[in-house]
């Protein structure tokens, strides 16, 4: 087992873990997702000088590995109703509506959109990190942000009513 | 303040990227505009519902806590992952199967001796006899009479003569 993938195991399942399950709401799904991911790192590691510049490789496929996952549901709908029936109990209705609603909208985002949300919202990164990260202009990574927050806006149907800002 | 320069300060505004003075300004500005901090509002309740989801680090790594790349590696390669705390699970199961098939065999062959102890017992039994077969008087009269009257004559010879007799 390569020494360098055990690195970057060790210092960034928890991370990793951190994004697959405010992509996917569940638990379960987040623990695949991390063993996926690291799973693809074993298999093709990348050519990666140190821990922390693994963190932008390790984010985009994290992205690819949720997105993969939500497509094969798609297409094994049966499954896909077992298992959230098998979460049913483990999770409030609330949670999963949420997450269902979240996923819905992240699922409609371009890979480079995702990227931006989830570096800005999960990570707190600044627009410029993003921006050098992902090789993107800043207004672009600001965009996409905004495109991002507007998919989750429309899919909660967020509408709030005209007032005084809080 | 056109749309465009709005929108870009809008993603820093909800990302906290704006200093002090940019914030109160930009606050103006929403307040001046209804349309704009209804949108303002919508947004940041879109990156709440986002962060939401999000767990704390600490909970991430507790929620890791069980991984291990080498499990990883192994449901990679298509077998059960041998986890450290029930390292001779699948040797005790073999186990267990070895010694059933080695008692089954056990068994028969105690079961064979047995039977055959108690067969041999019992009284033997003769062989049946075989019934002889009725013998041609006229063929052995003829083989006496042709051996005695050609003495020297082959088995092949005496066969023939044999078939020649009136």
């Amino acid at each position: 087992m390569p020494a360098d993938v055990a690195a970057h195991f060790e210092a960034h399942r928890a991370r990793v873990y951190r994004w697959a399950y405010a992509l996917c709401g569940r638990h379960e799904d987040a623990l695949d997702v991390v063993q996926e991911v690291f799973l693809r790192m074993l298999k093709r590691p990348p050519e990666l000088p140190s821990v922390a510049a693994a963190v932008g490789w390790l984010r985009q496929v994290t992205s690819r590995v949720v997105i993969d996952r939500w497509r094969a549901d798609s297409s094994r709908d049966a499954a896909r109703r077992e298992r959230w029936l098998r979460a049913a109990a483990e999770e409030s209705a609330e949670s999963r509506e949420l997450a269902e609603h979240l996923r819905a909208a992240i699922e409609t985002l371009s890979q480079q959109q995702r990227l931006v949300l989830m570096a800005k919202t999960y990570d707190r990164m600044t627009f410029q990190q993003i921006a050098d990260e992902l090789g993107i202009a800043v207004p672009t990574a600001k965009t996409h942000y905004l495109r991002a927050l507007s998919a989750v806006r429309a899919r909660l149907r967020i509408d709030m009513p005209a007032g005084r800002m809080s | 303040m056109n749309d465009e320069k709005f929108e870009k300060l809008l993603a820093d505004y909800l990302a906290g990227e704006l200093d002090e003075q940019q914030a109160a300004a930009f606050r103006a500005e929403l307040e001046s505009n209804e349309q704009r901090r209804k949108r303002a509002q919508e947004f940041q309740a879109a990156a709440a519902a986002l962060e939401a989801n999000l767990l704390s680090d600490e909970e991430a790594r507790r929620r890791t806590e069980s991984l291990s790349l080498r499990d990883i590696a192994a449901r990679g390669a298509g077998r059960a992952p041998e986890l450290s705390s029930r390292p001779t699970r699948f040797g005790y199961h073999r186990l267990k199967a070895v010694l059933r098939y080695a008692a089954v065999i056990v068994l028969a062959f105690g079961a064979g001796f047995v039977v055959r102890g108690w067969r041999s017992d019992a009284p033997e039994l003769s062989p049946p006899i075989a019934t002889a077969a009725p013998v041609n008087e006229r063929y052995v009269d003829d083989y006496l009479r042709v051996t005695q009257a050609f003495p020297d004559s082959s088995g092949f010879s005496r066969s023939l003569l044999m078939l020649a007799r009136p």
